[in-house]
């Protein structure tokens, strides 16, 4: 009997979540790296042998069961700053060393920090291709840095930045600030990352987030219309309900 | 709702970017200004279904999981370091620093500041100071007897005194360079002070092995670039309307709820 309700309250529930995700694409529509999220829906079939009709044996909810990656590359924004680098392929990433291992990130907004090392701007390290930090000192001068991701200076050739690639990157899971990292069983398990040999790196740019402004701004329309029809089936079946209460409670008869 | 903190981190991620964009804007003709950006980072996220956590008794994982973000933060406020072109002013006492370095300062506080505005005045003493009256390293006083000054690209400052023949040396101007000057702080006044960040400063003469030159009678201009700027804002602004139309939204959906009877 109360199925009308459980099927719009699973309707409700994945519609409030697909908003949340929404709302975290626009909020990051000017974040360097960023990938917009979208979200998945399924069926979820509730089957109960024992229910009097037939129509109501198997009844049909929704849930979110997963999200999908937009992995395509964002806009290339020119920024001249000589330690901005971005990567021009999609599906690539750059090495960062964290407290909690090695993680993944699009975002090549870098700096130095006082020692002279390659960081982040969150002052994590930037990985070479051997793993290593990579280190400039006050001599170095200009610094350019290649489409292969090898870095030279005034003085010579210093290194060359980690670039790598899955098998598949929607496994890669988001820690915020930009980065990703891989679920491992074991920590001393290989991640699986494979090494990039051409990877297109731009110096003096920075890849500024896919969010597709117009089309989010649609699908947030389209969620609130079907949120709001969702809502006045709910209304209409809790009007049936009442109407069915008055009129066979009415023993006037 | 998540997505109402959502939205509303969203518009002060956006209202920091207009702020940072304006004082830009702002200090467009500022001597020596160099321009900000705004970086922003996603927020954390809650695993809602953790991808590879087993689906079922026979091992099968699920392939892709479900985590909400939980909004965007500031992650920094960089300075760009590039050149800004340089103005003639004509000034004897103006000079540019052409590539890398600062100009050291005396604060009356006893610290050392950096600057790039080579805007230079003589006091009272004929000693060469900033135009706040703050002594500029190291302490060069002109003659009162010298008619004119010359600073050359080494920053070797020369005077022509009346009835000699020979430019007189009065003294060399020394630069300043730090390995990370994006970490400098920044004073007002287009003064910067030493940060742990920054690195500690490296003195040497204008023109050396990682130093710039100085240019007598010109300004460095600011570098920043109004197109630019102007289109940042334009951005900025419409994220911030999107950030408040999905708030609206997401009240819009609150209220239907609300209204249920």
């Amino acid at each position: 009997m109360e199925n009308v309700t459980y099927i719009a309250l699973s309707r409700q529930k994945t519609l409030r979540s697909m908003m949340n995700n929404i709302s975290q694409n626009l909020a990051n529509m000017n974040t360097t790296g960023y990938k917009e999220e979208k979200m998945m829906f399924t069926d979820w079939v509730a089957k109960n042998k024992d229910a009097p009709f037939r129509g109501e044996r198997e009844i049909s909810l929704v849930q979110d069961i997963a999200q999908f990656r937009d992995t395509r590359v964002g806009n290339i924004e020119i920024t001249e700053q000589p330690l901005d680098v971005a990567l021009s392929q999609p599906d690539m990433f750059f090495a960062v060393q964290t407290p909690t291992g090695v993680q993944y990130t699009r975002n090549g907004n870098f700096t130095v920090d006082p020692g002279g090392q390659l960081v982040t701007n969150q002052g994590l390290p930037v990985l070479s291709d051997a793993g290593q930090p990579i280190f400039f000192n006050e001599a170095d001068g200009q610094v350019k840095i290649k489409g292969d991701g090898s870095i030279s200076t005034d003085i010579g050739q210093i290194g060359r930045l980690q670039v790598v690639t899955f098998d598949n990157v929607q496994d890669m899971n988001k820690t915020g600030s930009s980065l990703y990292s891989i679920i491992k069983e074991n920590p001393n398990d290989p991640d699986g990352a494979q090494p990039v040999e051409n990877p297109g790196v731009v110096q003096g740019a920075l890849e500024k987030s896919n969010v597709n402004p117009i089309s989010s701004m649609t699908q947030m329309i389209d969620v609130l219309r079907t949120y709001q029809s969702v809502t006045r089936s709910l209304e209409s079946e809790n009007e049936r309900q009442r109407n069915m209460i008055s009129k066979l409670g009415d023993v006037r008869a | 709702m998540r997505s109402l903190d959502i939205g509303a981190l969203g518009m002060q991620a956006q209202s920091t970017n207009v702020d940072v964009t304006s004082h830009n804007i702002a200090n467009m003709t500022t001597t020596g200004y160099k321009r900000q950006r705004a970086e922003f980072q996603d927020l954390l996220y809650q695993d809602l279904r953790r991808a590879g956590s087993p689906s079922s008794d026979t091992g099968t994982i699920v392939p892709v999981g479900v985590q909400v973000g939980l909004g965007v933060k500031t992650a920094a406020i960089g300075r760009y370091m590039g050149q800004g072109t340089l103005s003639l002013t004509e000034n004897e006492l103006d000079v540019a620093i052409q590539g890398r370095g600062y100009l050291q300062i005396d604060l009356p506080s006893g610290e050392t500041a950096y600057t790039r505005d080579g805007t230079m005045k003589l006091d009272a003493n004929g000693q060469i100071v900033t135009k706040d009256g703050f002594a500029v390293q190291p302490g060069i006083t002109v003659p009162n007897n010298a008619t004119s000054i010359t600073i050359n690209t080494s920053g070797e400052v020369l005077a022509e005194i009346d009835g000699q023949v020979a430019l007189q040396n009065l003294g060399q101007i020394q630069l300043a360079t730090f390995i990370n000057p994006a970490g400098l702080d920044a004073l007002g006044d287009n003064l910067f002070l030493e940060t742990e960040a920054s690195g500690d400063a490296t003195t040497g003469v204008p023109g050396s092995v990682g130093f710039g030159t100085v240019q007598q009678g010109y300004l460095e201009s600011s570098n920043v670039n109004v197109v630019q700027e102007i289109t940042n804002l334009i951005k900025a602004q419409r994220a911030y309307e999107m950030n408040s139309k999905s708030i609206s939204t997401t009240d819009e959906m609150m209220s239907s709820v609300s209204n249920l009877r």
